[in-house]
């Protein structure tokens, strides 16, 4: 299954990033591992049910550690990985889209999307 | 439960509650069912509680149901019968002030056994699933009562891919009439065309033909 562990985590919000080339990668690990971390305080502020019996975790190393999340809610925290990482750019065009997938982030978690 | 009742039953809320897991399911089922035990009683269990004689008035009893339950309210109370041929003795006076905790209004001078009969309710979830625990029966005649209670505080919950206030109101107000169904069934024991009361004791409802059940009128 996609998204188990934080590697695919990391390859997935890659690939939205189009930063798949490590020449060196454009996101270091660090910044996505930081932006994974962030998003489950994030998702359990919307979505509190999410976290009944699932702990926050913290991640630093981009390894085959499981992350524990519903199936159907594991593409938020991707969207939010992506959009947390595209803050830092102040291109306009990727303002734009950092905003785009933080609302997307918030619209997979609390609505019929 | 049997495992197959508990599966249509979340199979059904699953259908009708996009987005919601499991584990929120099961909270709100402890709560629905809490709701629906408290409003309708109609989880009761017969207690057999030895009295020793010439206790101090006041003395407190225990009250400890068989299975996993909280004792939300004492029904009534009688003495065990003299003989095989009635179904209860006199009726005592008793109170539960705290729950689970039975004074007597007389204490006996002579050590008595009474049949304490108490409404239950849920306790929190001890299966390893984490479902909340009830007698299968009530899952079995209430389906639907309960499937309304869940749907209706399901849908209530604020921000949820689920949330939907229409339909809760109208699902809240399904389970309470449900609720108020079981009472009424409870209070006749079940028994279709039942009234509402009994006979006397004098009268031992055997009379009317019916086993002299202790209803609570």
């Amino acid at each position: 299954m996609a998204l188990e562990t934080v590697a695919k985590y990391i390859t997935a919000a890659r690939v939205l990033l189009q930063d798949t080339k490590n020449t060196p990668y454009r996101y270091p690990d660090a910044d996505l591992l930081a932006a994974l971390s962030e998003a489950f305080p994030e998702a359990k502020k919307l979505r509190p049910d999410l976290f009944l019996v699932t702990p926050l975790q913290d991640f630093a190393v981009n390894d085959a550690t499981v992350v524990v999340m519903d199936p159907m809610y594991r593409t938020a925290l991707v969207y939010y990985m992506v959009g947390r990482a595209q803050l830092r750019d102040d291109e306009e065009t990727q303002d734009q889209r950092a905003a785009a997938f933080l609302s997307m982030f918030a619209a997979k978690l609390t609505t019929v999307s | 439960m049997a495992a197959s009742d508990i599966t249509r039953f979340m199979n059904n809320a699953r259908l009708r509650l996009t987005g919601a897991t499991d584990e929120t399911l099961q909270q709100e089922l402890f709560n629905v069912m809490d709701e629906f035990f408290k409003g309708s009683n109609v989880w009761c269990e017969d207690l057999d509680i030895p009295i020793p004689g010439q206790d101090p008035v006041g003395t407190i009893y225990q009250l400890t149901p068989s299975g996993p339950s909280l004792i939300d309210k004492l029904a009534w109370v009688f003495e065990l019968p003299t003989t095989s041929t009635i179904g209860r003795g006199a009726a005592i006076g008793a109170a539960m002030q705290v729950p689970g905790e039975l004074t007597l209004s007389l204490q006996p001078s002579s050590t008595k056994t009474y049949r304490v009969t108490v409404v239950l309710t849920v306790q929190d979830p001890v299966a390893r699933s984490g479902y909340v625990t009830f007698p299968a029966w009530v899952l079995a005649k209430y389906r639907l009562t309960l499937l309304d209670g869940l749907f209706g505080k399901m849908y209530s919950q604020p921000s949820k891919p689920y949330t939907n206030t229409q339909l809760s109101v109208f699902h809240m107000r399904k389970f309470k009439i449900g609720i108020a169904s079981a009472r009424v069934e409870w209070t006749r024991n079940n028994t279709y065309r039942q009234q509402a009361w009994r006979f006397p004791a004098f009268a031992g409802g055997s009379q009317r033909g019916s086993s002299g059940w202790a209803g609570p009128v």
